[in-house]
């Protein structure tokens, strides 16, 4: 799933959960994140997911896409369980119900918490530097995105990429990214050189609100 | 592909702490050399590249599993090693949130795309001074640093599960409940519990690291190909427009 289409969820969503501070919930999937990794217990933790899944429900959040996202680690996990032996139906469900957990908890982090309000509740402990890439990522995403669209579309349009012929596709998509990058390097000067006449000092200010 | 795609929960806490304490030292790194050397003016490039990056890895490419390309060699040819890790550090941080490769394991993954990019950088400048052939150059060193940081990936995966048992709470009890019997049963019944306890090891969860190996290198053989190939495909394009940001 696009990051954008996860922001677009944070920023417009008006859910119980959308009204929390970004603190408290960044608190609570520590505390869940630990719980879960400390939990011993397959029922404890199944009992966890289906408390998740209980707020999923009336959270009001688009629980297609949702789920779609939460459970996209499964995939990386069921390679990790084909690669076991003796593998028993226990173990494979502690290990699923904790990759679950976890997923879920920073999935509605994710769908109610706008980045913003998360860089700034980061900001408290780490460094300015990594606050400052965080934040003009964040900005580049958005920027560099609508290039992006615009470039495949006009590459759809005009026939470029077919997969009966794999080898120009390829090249086709390399001189894309490599136009894209030339572009998005552009950007990232003007983007400079505009911040720096806005009175940018290499420090991120959050308002109060 | 060279992503430790384990997510939460799989590896042991010793692990991934490791990870967050190695990348801290290369951050206290890092940030002394943008300090020293006046790099600030480079994060809205830096930024640019994560997001590139995040793009690029959140984009997957239609094949037997979801594989996606992360440009961690061409974030190292156009940003240098230091500079790139910032760039993989963030969009590892920003994907992490999103369920991708877990949140306790960004460290780890910070680290190991890390070290493809640096691989990557200096074998690109290694083969380019070597033959003057930018494709190839790019191709070799880009296929070259996913080998090694798929290993590396392996290994990693390897050292924190090759004790599953532990996780699963088997091995454990089986000892437990052994010495139990030892102690209640007579000499006579020693030699039989010792047999049943062999054959208990034998059936106990193991990680097995061959299986593993062959799973990511048949996935991974092809990923190889194609990221290295566009990667090869995007150096040559920007070296015949804009050379300059190469670097060369």
């Amino acid at each position: 799933m696009k990051i954008a289409d996860l922001d677009y969820y944070a920023t417009f969503g008006d859910s119980f959960l959308h009204k929390i501070p970004a603190k408290y919930k960044l608190i609570d999937a520590a505390i869940i994140l630990s719980a879960v990794l400390y939990a011993k217990n397959v029922y404890s933790l199944a009992i966890m997911y289906f408390l998740l899944m209980t707020y999923l429900v009336f959270s009001g959040l688009p629980r297609r896409n949702f789920l779609k996202a939460s459970l996209y680690p499964l995939i990386f996990t069921a390679m990790f369980l084909f690669s076991m032996e003796n593998l028993t139906y226990l173990t494979a469900f502690k290990i699923i119900l904790r990759v679950l957990c976890i997923s879920t908890t920073f999935i509605f982090l994710i769908f109610t918490t706008p980045y913003i309000q998360i860089f700034k509740a980061l900001s408290v402990f780490l460094p300015d530097i990594m606050i400052n890439i965080l934040f003009n990522t964040y900005r580049s995403l958005f920027i560099i995105n609508n290039t992006l669209d615009n470039l495949l579309t006009t590459v759809r349009l005009r026939g470029g990429i077919s997969i009966s012929r794999p080898i120009h596709s390829l090249k086709t998509i390399g001189n894309l990214v490599g136009f894209f990058v030339i572009k998005s390097i552009e950007t990232s000067e003007k983007m400079y050189e505009g911040l720096k006449l806005r009175g940018y000092s290499d420090k991120v200010f959050f308002s109060r609100d | 592909m060279s992503h430790i795609h384990i997510p939460d929960g799989i590896l042991p806490l010793w692990l991934w702490v490791l990870g967050y304490i190695l990348i801290g030292i290369c951050f206290i790194f890092g940030a002394f050399y943008i300090k020293k050397f006046q790099k600030k003016s480079k994060f809205p490039l830096i930024s640019i590249i994560a997001a590139l990056m995040i793009l690029t890895m959140s984009v997957p490419i239609p094949f037997p599993v979801p594989y996606h390309i992360n440009l961690a060699v061409l974030a190292g040819i156009i940003l240098g090693p230091i500079l790139s890790f910032f760039a993989i550090l963030t969009s590892n941080l920003l994907l992490a949130f999103t369920a991708h490769g877990g949140i306790t394991v960004v460290g780890l993954n910070t680290l190991v795309i890390s070290i493809e990019s640096l691989v990557g950088y200096l074998l690109f400048n290694f083969f380019y001074k070597k033959t003057e052939k930018i494709f190839f150059s790019a191709f070799t060193a880009t296929f070259l640093a996913l080998i090694i940081s798929t290993f590396l990936a392996i290994g990693i995966v390897y050292a924190g599960t090759h004790n599953f048992s532990s996780l699963s709470h088997h091995h454990c009890c089986h000892n437990e409940e052994h010495q139990e019997k030892i102690s209640i049963h007579n000499e006579k019944h020693v030699e039989s519990e010792l047999i049943e306890h062999h054959e208990n090891q034998d059936n106990e969860e193991k990680f097995n690291i061959k299986r593993f190996f062959a799973l990511m290198f048949m996935f991974g053989f092809i990923g190889w190909i194609l990221e290295a190939s566009l990667t090869g495909f995007i150096v040559s394009y920007i070296k015949k427009v804009k050379p300059d940001i190469l670097n060369l």
